[in-house]
């Protein structure tokens, strides 16, 4: 199991220009706690669609907000969880929406994800991924 | 272009979109770095100055290191673009690995668009 590290928290423009830097940043927890390979390209794609539809909540709201990031390990999983201050859950048929392509992906590549409303009335997903191939860290 | 150096927050996202180079038959669209949200605006301007009526139009992605859902979609939208605009044929080449494989394979773009392994 891996050595117990402090959460990296970060807060960024909910826009499409925050969306390399993010998935850079928890891609790189990543690869720190272990993981490489295929799984790591899994997990920038679903953090970027995390952020993307941070990104559209945002602009749906018609205001610049923020969204924040958090990634942890807990166990063998990586944890990130991405909280928007945007409009809240989309209506259906809405990219950004728990059935758009967005959700999609993300469940098709996290091993589990969870989306809840967020406690200002915004949108929080949260996303775990093995971190070994047996689900546990490696060493 | 760095994919790991530091660019935030003022420098420009890392996509490189060339124009169509001049001979041969093919208009050509060359796409490099990171294709998401920040980028598809760009790209499917370029593919709509580049595609021309009875010619093919081959995109290029084997220079590209990312690619998520709405890159994926921008690809569905380029390939529909260029043909409204009277292209013969839309040829997308990319390197089958990484995130551009990955998102290829699970929405079935590979199998929906014309895709040529690099």
């Amino acid at each position: 199991m891996p050595e117990p590290r402090p959460p990296v928290l970060m807060r960024l423009p909910a826009a499409p220009e925050s969306l390399s830097v993010a998935r850079q940043v928890v891609a790189g927890v990543a690869i720190a706690a272990g993981m490489d390979g295929e799984p790591v390209e899994d997990v920038r794609i679903a953090v970027t669609e995390a952020c993307a539809n941070a990104a559209r909540h945002a602009h749906a709201a018609g205001s610049a907000g923020e969204m924040e990031l958090a990634v942890w390990i807990d166990g063998g999983l990586l944890v990130v969880a991405v909280r928007d201050d945007g409009t809240g859950l989309a209506d259906p048929g809405d990219a950004a929406s728990p059935s758009g392509v967005g959700f999609v992906t993300m469940r098709a590549l996290a091993r589990r994800v969870e989306l809840r409303a967020g406690p200002d009335g915004g949108t929080e997903v949260v996303m775990s991924f093995e971190i070994g191939r047996d689900g546990r860290a490696p060493g | 272009m760095s994919r790991r150096g530091g660019r935030w927050p003022d420098d420009p996202v890392p996509l490189t979109i060339a124009p169509a180079e001049p001979g041969g038959t093919a208009a050509r669209v060359r796409i490099e770095g990171e294709l998401d949200m920040a980028g598809c605006d760009a790209f499917l301007r370029e593919v709509r100055a580049t595609a021309r009526p009875g010619r093919p139009l081959e995109i290029d992605l084997r220079g590209l290191t990312f690619l998520d859902s709405t890159g994926g979609r921008a690809l569905l939208a380029a390939d529909r673009l260029a043909r409204r605009a009277g292209a013969t044929a839309v040829v997308f080449r990319a390197r089958p690995e990484g995130s551009v494989g990955r998102v290829l394979s699970l929405f079935a773009l590979d199998r929906v668009l014309d895709v040529q392994a690099a």
